[in-house]
């Protein structure tokens, strides 16, 4: 918070501006993610094979009713922010997003490392993931961020490796506790 | 040999370091997601049979056990992230407290809350175990079936829009559909994939859709100044206040943990959610449910460890173990070569005694250990947040990766993590999926095994006076929030409106 009402309101109209999008994607995400998940359950739920020898209880059985519960909620849920009744259609986030760039980078981060840790190992894959998401919000402290980065990559991997016999990704730096 | 002879046995130098050892082992451990107490017994049995002491390995095993449960409960209160199942209940108003600036009060209702449950527990397992055997052998698929329906009732009591928990709770139950249909042995819902045969793992799951999204969300506002090291309001210990709201908490959570603990299989998970059910119909919080009332925290964390304690009956009378970690501890007397079962106390009191004062013991230590441990968990809120995300990030890639070595756990964990992201967003509960996802696989065993014994007549879960009592209990528990809801509405609006007007601004 600041004392500059100057600032106070620029950061109140990013806040709304920040709002938005958010705004939009959880109108969307409501709209097509419960029934597209509900229809994806009935599908899979008619596709299980009938067996020759049904057991008493079959293995459709239990998963029927639940595909009746989640399409109760998936329409339920949607069909209101269609109609904007029973409240919920979306109000005001529940959760800011304050910078999109920042989130996309957070995801992209964590995509990366679980492609690349299998061939570069988890010491150097974790090493890099800490030190890429310490740099892209605090670039200034970035020695701190690598000394960071480097003391927990080797402290967890001597922890869980070495001590908890936990296979970690050797990669391409062999350790001699791995 | 009497509960006394064990605390003979039990304080001998070597027995309190076992304890110790397994004490901290077991904090560590808990505070990290993934590798959980089950898997940290496991791997100490070898070491055990080194030593050649099964009093010892037993008590270093009791010491992790409870242990595990502090450490989950510390890591879901600060950093939402819920290692285990049992913790889950811990992030609703726990880690609101830490968002209020209450985290050292937080940490101490659950040390103190989960010391006393344990130690009541422990002693009430002393001297209630034959009835609490016989209870437990009484319970057939049918009450089982009941009870977990009243588990799942509570869904309506853990907050949010009623729909929109309807649909996360419908969800949860479709994803515990996935994998061997245990009734038949056919695969269901796998896509092909050999990975998801056993099913979706609670942890990783749980994981992605609380810590993993709060790292996105809070990633995104750390430049901008939002998200900032939470402010520490008044003392770090709890105040006079706190403590007058956790008394009662603690009771009723201790009662409620106790008796659900003896059900096999689920007792520590639903007996959170039951005492949390419990805390929102009963108790009158100075804050809001969901929001950091105190009781929302202290009631499940004493039903957790008294859960804890009345799980160990059936394994120490019975041999039969109520849970994945009193199998692995099962397995371990096994290997030692001691009987299990009611031959255990008739031709070795001394280990079955030994044991239960050296539990006693490692809840005291536990909490000698974690309350001057308050301050430091504290002070480590104050890590600047630009480090801290990244860091909880790690550990919960490590911590998932760790559970079964697999890279295909770790795209699971991202995947629920933007289904959790979106969930937050759109204001859709994640509680109530999580625990729909744990409840669902069970619903459906014994709602099968009933069946089967009556060969197919739906009559069969009606014939039980316990499961009828337990449906009307859910019938209630299901239309109370309409009964009370505008008036506890009411109540709840004007306690927002006056803690939201006492609530310190962060710190920037």
């Amino acid at each position: 918070m600041t004392d500059d009402p100057g600032a106070e309101a620029v950061l109140a109209s990013a806040e709304r501006a920040s709002g938005e999008a958010p705004a939009r994607v959880s109108r969307w995400f409501l709209l097509v993610f419960p029934p597209a998940v509900a229809a994806v359950y009935v599908w899979q739920v008619y596709a299980l094979p009938v067996m020759h020898h049904e057991p008493i209880i079959s293995p459709r059985a239990w998963p029927t009713g639940v595909a009746i519960a989640l399409c109760a909620g998936a329409v339920a849920v949607s069909l209101g922010v269609v109609l904007r009744r029973w409240g919920t259609a979306p109000g005001p986030p529940a959760s800011g997003i304050e910078s999109r760039r920042d989130l996309w980078m957070a995801i992209g981060g964590l995509i990366v490392f679980i492609v690349l840790v299998d061939s570069l190992g988890y010491v150097l894959a974790a090493f890099l993931l800490i030190t890429g998401l310490t740099m892209l919000v605090a670039p200034k402290f970035w020695l701190r961020n690598v000394v960071t980065a480097a003391v927990f990559a080797l402290i967890s991997s001597v922890l869980f490796s070495g001590l908890l016999d936990v296979r970690l990704p050797q990669g391409i730096i062999p350790l001699p506790w791995s | 040999m009497d509960l006394l002879g064990g605390f003979d046995l039990a304080l001998q130098p070597v027995y309190l370091l076992y304890g110790l050892i397994g004490a901290l082992v077991g904090t560590a451990i808990g505070v990290l997601p993934g590798l959980g107490k089950t898997t940290t017994i496991a791997l100490l049995i070898p070491l055990t049979y080194q030593l050649g002491d099964p009093l010892g390995a037993f008590i270093l095993f009791g010491g992790v056990f409870y242990g595990a449960a502090y450490g989950g409960s510390t890591a879901a209160i600060l950093v939402n992230a819920p290692g285990e199942a049992d913790a889950v209940v811990a992030t609703l108003d726990g880690h609101q407290l830490v968002k209020r600036g209450r985290a050292g009060a937080a940490l101490m209702t659950a040390a103190i809350g989960s010391f006393l449950a344990g130690t009541v527990g422990t002693l009430a397992l002393v001297f209630l175990a034959e009835p609490m055997v016989a209870l437990a052998l009484a319970i057939g698929p049918v009450e089982f079936f009941a009870v977990l329906l009243l588990g799942l009732s509570l869904v309506a009591m853990l907050g949010g829009h009623p729909l929109k928990a309807m649909f996360s709770m419908a969800l949860g139950l479709a994803l515990g559909t996935a994998g061997i249909d245990l009734n038949s042995g056919q695969t269901r819902f796998t896509f092909g994939i050999p990975e998801l045969f056993e099913g979706l793992d609670f942890v990783v799951i749980a994981v992605g859709l609380f810590a993993v999204s709060e790292v996105f969300v809070s990633m995104s506002g750390i430049r901008g100044g939002t998200v900032t090291t939470p402010a520490v309001v008044g003392k770090i210990r709890m105040s006079r206040n706190e403590w007058r709201h956790s008394w009662p908490a603690w009771t009723r959570g201790t009662l409620t943990g106790f008796v659900a603990g003896i059900l096999p299989g689920a007792g520590n998970t639903v007996s959170t959610f039951l005492a949390y059910g419990v805390e929102k119909t009963f108790a009158r919080p100075a804050v809001p449910f969901g929001r950091g009332a105190i009781e929302g925290l202290a009631g499940p964390e004493a039903a957790n460890n008294a859960a804890s304690s009345a799980s160990l009956a059936p394994l120490l009378f019975l041999g039969i173990p109520g849970s994945a970690a009193t199998a692995v501890m099962l397995a371990g007397l096994q290997g030692h070569g001691l009987p299990t079962g009611p031959l255990l106390l008739q031709q070795r009191p001394d280990l079955v005694w030994g044991l239960l004062a050296a539990l006693l013991i490692a809840n005291a230590l536990l909490l000698v250990i974690n309350l001057p441990m308050v301050a430091i968990w504290v002070r480590m809120l104050k890590v600047p947040p630009a480090l801290l995300y990244p860091l909880v990030l790690a550990i919960c890639v490590i911590g998932v990766y760790g559970m079964n070595s697999r890279i295909f756990d770790l795209w699971v964990m991202l995947i629920f993590g933007l289904v959790g992201l979106a969930f937050r967003i759109s204001d859709i509960p994640i509680a109530p999926l999580v625990l729909a996802l744990i409840l669902s696989p069970m619903l459906e065993t014994q709602a099968g095994r009933a069946l089967t014994i009556s060969k197919g007549d739906w009559g069969t879960f009606f014939t039980s006076p316990a499961a009828i009592v337990l449906y009307l209990l859910t019938l209630g528990v299901l239309l109370l929030p309409a009964l009370l809801g505008p008036s506890r509405a009411r109540r709840e609006a004007r306690h927002a409106e006056a803690s939201n007007s006492q609530s310190p601004a962060p710190r920037s």
